[in-house]
């Protein structure tokens, strides 16, 4: 089978087995890969009871039929999340995706995937080397930070391994830690390292040197140059991205009033968004690029403080922890944001809730809903760098109020109450990234994270065809900076040079396949519990508390309207294919080859006919 | 005579992404097969950064790994200007690569993952598919005699000449444990 390795492993950790399941050609060419495949599975193989640290629990690690050919190589991780619920509790979806080595080379090792269930008694770690695995101890990586695992195992086995691991966050269980790999790239949301550390596993180990099969080879040697081409022409994007990175969303979404700051509280703030932007990065920082396998337009810029408290520390900041820990948190040193941005990653936070948690303790504090000794001493007040660092130590040792904190604000905000889950600015909860999806003011973009599939998630799409491309682009494992830059019939002819098939060779077919996912998606979150009525709402702050910076202050746009907001919900309903209450109908399910799930679905909710 | 063109590694910053295009160039073009195990050349990771630092053969004058190979597998062609490896020769017995490091270069050939036999640097016969299609602009096919000779390092070497440009400030890896 071209383009796929042909093999799943299948990881048990509490009976201390790895066995190797051929991939079901079926599911491939219904599912693609990746996303795709992984939606699939946890329909066939997760209970509902599941909850996110039962040892039950699977979390699985896909590549898909583009990994290490051409410009694909994410890597895309699913679970039943600690962290995205219901508002009864029970967890649903988690799903993140990293760059980087470790997918091409999990390829080359042989394997498509990576499913593990069970609970080691001690820590381990998986090595994967051409077809063959096995667990072994990591007590002496045990309590490691993310830098010095990374070092330590590439000493340990081989100087080109790659490895996806956890940092101490993950081990305690802090319920929005995230999978880390080469120092600064992160499978970062909805808590992926909270459930490795439950398992007691510390990292998966690769190392491949097999070939990946294809099916017409000198179609793909054609389209390597066409795709290096595509990619460096697109000059606006390439120019942006090579010399700033993504911050330089940080002056756009302020300009056009769609970014985070003081706990979401406003949109906008003018000059200062200079303080921690792209700018500041390069004059004060930069040293150079980074780029994932094969890219041929490496976005992420490495470079090193030069001055102050945290001279010497390295740092590849995103637009994510910029603006989350920057403006969010009202932080003026921009040297602040960088150590901090570095400091998560160092020990495997994800930096976009760490933020939002942050923020909204700072806003608890300065209301008096938190008091210092609530805080144990830590005066968390708008901008102050060090005791950010304190709280974030506290929150990574679970260590008094940071056990609260690491639990997420949706459940920190429902014990401490006071009225505090009114600016808890979280959906199903998820904190909200932000990543061009714009916030809680930008109504369009607002459905990225009440519609998605596992809560407040930059990464789903805001609109139906930035959906429908996050489907298609995590299936087939190319960045979605790149799919934006490829027209569908370029992408259609190189799963076809890789697979021999492809499912789409129109923007058509690509919608048909992306709404499936979508749909089958839904339907498994439905499965565990989710209750579209009742679930797929909105912060409090979104429809009461007006901006009043910026260009959207005194306008319409300044407050989400409760009916306007209604209204946009049942038109997304009705373009996917749902009834009024948000389940999809027997009709959609038919037209999309699901009818398979219409029995398990009907035991949880009414199907309408449609 | 000496080598015309060589290929050119800036090891300056900002450099090498890491990306390892070259890498998968250099198999697709001679082996076609999706594996950078059949590279010629390979880009190493070093920490703290990540720094990276691809190694390709440098084309010394004095080529350590010739006379150290035992059954003449590999040579020096002068009327093209290329490393030649006669696979019929090839024992995989690695002491070309070993000779390589041991006089302080970069070891930069690499053995073929199933049959062992050795793989060095032929300018893909004078149009290298790394330098074509590097990114970053790390890669160079130019007409230098001087440089190569000079870059002809261990990765570490490398790596830590890069580092000192890359940390005016010196920091230690916080290494406590949590």
């Amino acid at each position: 089978m071209g383009g796929y390795a042909g093999k799943i492993l299948d990881v048990n950790l509490s009976e201390g087995t790895v066995d190797k399941t051929p991939l079901n050609p079926e599911d491939a060419k219904k599912f693609l890969g990746a996303r795709g495949i992984m939606t699939k599975l946890l329909w066939d193989r997760m209970k509902p009871e599941t909850q996110g640290f039962s040892p039950e629990n699977l979390i699985m690690f896909f590549t898909g039929p583009l990994t290490g050919l051409l410009s694909g190589n994410r890597t895309i991780v699913r679970f039943k999340s600690p962290l995205s619920a219901t508002s009864t509790g029970l967890n649903l979806m988690g799903h993140a995706s990293t760059g980087g080595n470790w997918g091409p080379e999990l390829k080359n090792a042989g394997f498509d995937g990576v499913v593990v269930k069970g609970k080691a008694d001690e820590p381990v770690y998986l090595y994967v080397n051409n077809g063959e695995a096995e667990i072994r101890s990591a007590k002496h990586l045990w309590g490691c930070s993310i830098f010095e695992t990374e070092v330590r195992l590439k000493e340990e086995i081989d100087p080109f391994v790659r490895v996806l691991q956890i940092g101490p966050a993950g081990e305690n269980r802090v319920r929005y830690a995230c999978i880390n790999q080469e120092y600064f790239y992160s499978a970062s949301r909805t808590g992926g390292g909270a459930v490795m550390g439950s398992k007691n596993l510390k990292a998966i180990a690769v190392r491949g040197t097999l070939d990946i099969p294809v099916v017409d080879i000198d179609k793909l040697l054609i389209l390597e140059e066409t795709f290096h081409k595509l990619l460096r022409s697109n000059e606006s994007y390439v120019y942006g991205r090579n010399r700033w990175g993504s911050t330089t969303a940080n002056i756009s979404s302020s300009d056009s009033s769609t970014g985070p700051l003081k706990n979401w509280r406003e949109s906008y703030w003018g000059d200062d968004v200079e303080t921690g932007g792209p700018l500041q990065w390069e004059s004060r920082c930069r040293v150079k690029n980074r780029g994932c396998f094969g890219c041929p337009t490496p976005c992420n810029q490495l470079g090193i403080i030069r001055e102050g408290p945290w001279a010497g520390t390295f740092d590849i900041p995103d637009y994510d922890s910029t603006d989350l820990l920057h403006p969010n948190c009202m932080v003026t040193d921009p040297n602040g944001v960088y150590a901090l941005s570095s400091f998560l990653d160092s020990v495997g936070l994800d930096s976009v809730s760490t933020g939002n948690t942050l923020s909204w303790v700072m806003e608890c504090y300065e209301k008096g809903i938190l008091t210092k000794a609530d805080l144990d001493g830590v005066e968390l007040t708008w901008g102050n760098v060090p005791a950010m660092f304190e709280m974030v130590r506290k929150i990574i040792r679970r260590d008094g109020i940071g056990d609260l904190l690491a639990e997420g604000i949706n459940i920190a905000s429902k014990r401490v109450g006071k009225g505090s889950d009114k600016f808890a600015m979280h959906c199903k909860g998820v904190e909200w990234g932000v990543g061009g999806a714009g916030n809680n003011r930008n109504q369009r973009e607002t459905f990225c994270y009440v519609m998605s599939d596992r809560g407040g998630v930059h990464l789903y799409g805001p609109t139906i065809e930035g959906q429908n491309n996050f489907a298609v682009a995590d299936s087939l494992t190319i960045c979605i900076r790149n799919v934006r830059s490829l027209p569908v019939e370029t992408i259609a002819s190189a799963l076809k040079a890789a697979t021999g098939w492809t499912p789409f060779t129109s923007q058509e077919g690509w919608d048909h396949f992306a709404h499936r996912l979508i749909i089958l998606e839904r339907a498994w979150n439905i499965r565990q519990g989710l209750v579209p009525d009742r679930d797929d709402i909105l912060p409090e702050r979104v429809f009461t508390e007006p901006l009043t910076l910026g260009p959207k202050a005194g306008t319409v746009e300044a407050v989400y309207d409760r009916k306007q907001f209604e209204e946009d919900k049942q038109t997304w309903y009705r373009l996917r294919g749902c009834d009024i209450h948000g389940i999809p109908t027997k009709k959609t399910l038919r037209t999309l080859d699901l009818a398979f799930i219409i029995p398990s679905l009907e035991k949880v909710a009414t199907l309408e006919e449609g | 005579m000496e080598n015309p063109m060589q290929l050119f590694v800036n090891h300056n910053l900002p450099g090498c992404s890491g990306c390892r295009i070259c890498e998968k160039m250099c198999a697709l073009q001679h082996e076609k097969k999706y594996n950078e195990a059949y590279s010629r050349i390979q880009v190493y990771q070093f920490y703290p950064g990540p720094i990276d630092v691809p190694i390709v053969c440098q084309y010394c004058d004095d080529r350590p790994c010739v006379s150290a190979c035992p059954t003449g597998a590999l040579t020096y062609d002068g009327d093209v200007f290329q490393m030649i490896v006669k696979e019929a020769l090839c024992t995989s017995c690695e002491l070309c690569n070993q000779a390589c490091i041991a006089a302080g270069r970069g070891g930069c050939i690499t053995f073929h993952p199933q049959k062992g036999i050795a793989q060095i640097c032929d300018f893909c016969g004078g149009d290298p598919q790394c330098a074509k299609f590097c990114p970053s602009d790390t890669l160079r096919f130019l007409p230098l005699s001087r440089f190569p000779k000079r870059l002809a390092k261990s990765a570490k070497v490398i790596a830590s000449r890069i580092a000192d440009q890359f940390y005016p400030v010196k920091k230690k890896i916080e290494e406590a444990r949590w």
